[in-house]
């Protein structure tokens, strides 16, 4: 029990290394998968793709960060 | 030195500064309350495990394709350089408190006096400083994994976070207080632009998607979350001032 508690623990302060907010990590998510297929096609091979993949990360940021900002 | 080197010695070497600032607090909180041999020993313990991890890890590294470690780290540094950058966002813009490691002294020390060991060895103050160690430290072996291994300099990046921790140390056990002078917003907030900058430019390399002016790429990319942080500092004081008027 106490084993499967201080694993429990440990996955939990792994996990919490890199997600914070769900909603968050799952936007971002999204957009690594979105990205991922897009590049696939011969127009993701355009430096365009790339700019449009920073600018979405950006804009999840910014929206990530207004949206904790009023819910505190 | 040359710039690969430099581009990962330098993000290792400001992340693992701000982590042995929140580690030495806990330690000196432990030391000053519970003793310096067992609090010293709990950290020295947990140093051995983190080391013994590096070790492990860096060479098995080495057996994994670039593209696919590109890919992996990537996505993992831009996970955690984004989670950075978001919390120094919301403490710049007044959402969160800053991070003070003079209060957090005082309520460390004030909770460890109170349950002080009778008498045999303190096991449970060694285990407090040895968790301290090893939570905190384990963010700096990753950063240091990451930047290191994707960019193929795993030695000076490990040598930006050795020397981080040999000032910390002492400084910290110099002045026998926390190093609350170190502004700590400020690095994260500049580790977290540097750590999501090299996530999004191995991600996209890894893709196969082209950046515009290849490597020079990751200056822009820097700029360009320097930008989109400064938004969003000035979004959060923004929400924050017409939620205090509607009041």
């Amino acid at each position: 029990m106490h084993v499967a508690d201080a694993a429990r623990k440990a996955v939990r302060k792994v996990t919490s290394l890199f997600v914070e907010d769900r909603v968050f990590a799952i936007e971002l998510a999204l957009c690594l998968a979105f990205y991922a297929i897009v590049s696939r096609f011969p127009a993701g091979r355009y430096a365009f793709a790339s700019t449009a993949f920073f600018l979405t990360i950006a804009a999840i940021l910014v929206s990530s960060v207004a949206r904790a900002s009023r819910s505190r | 030195m040359t710039n690969v080197a430099l581009s990962a010695g330098i993000p290792s070497f400001f992340a693992s500064l701000v982590e042995f600032v929140e580690a030495l607090t806990i330690v000196l909180a432990v030391g000053a309350t519970r003793g310096w041999r067992t609090a010293a020993s709990g950290a020295a313990a947990g140093v051995g495990l983190l080391a013994v991890a590096v070790i492990a890890l860096g060479p098995a590294l080495r057996a994994v394709p670039i593209d696919t470690l590109q890919l992996v780290v990537g996505v993992l540094l831009l996970f955690f350089g984004l989670r950075w950058l978001r919390k120094a966002i919301l403490r710049y813009g007044g959402a969160i408190a800053l991070h003070d490691e003079a209060a957090i002294f005082e309520r460390q020390s004030a909770a460890f006096a109170s349950g002080a060991a009778a008498n045999g060895y303190d096991w449970g103050a060694f285990a407090t400083t040895f968790n301290a160690v090893v939570l905190e430290g384990l963010e700096v072996v990753f950063i240091v994994i990451a930047v290191g291994a994707a960019a193929g300099a795993l030695v000076p990046a490990g040598i930006g976070a050795a020397l981080a921790g040999a000032i910390v140390c002492t400084a910290g056990f110099a002045l026998r207080a926390p190093l609350a002078r170190v502004p700590e917003n400020a690095l994260k907030f500049a580790v977290g632009i540097m750590l999501s900058a090299f996530g999004t430019f191995w991600t996209a390399e890894a893709l196969g998607m082209p950046l515009p002016g290849e490597d020079a790429s990751l200056l822009l990319l820097i700029a360009g979350f320097l930008v989109a942080s400064l938004c969003g500092i000035a979004a959060v004081k923004g929400g924050r001032r017409s939620s205090d008027a509607r009041r």
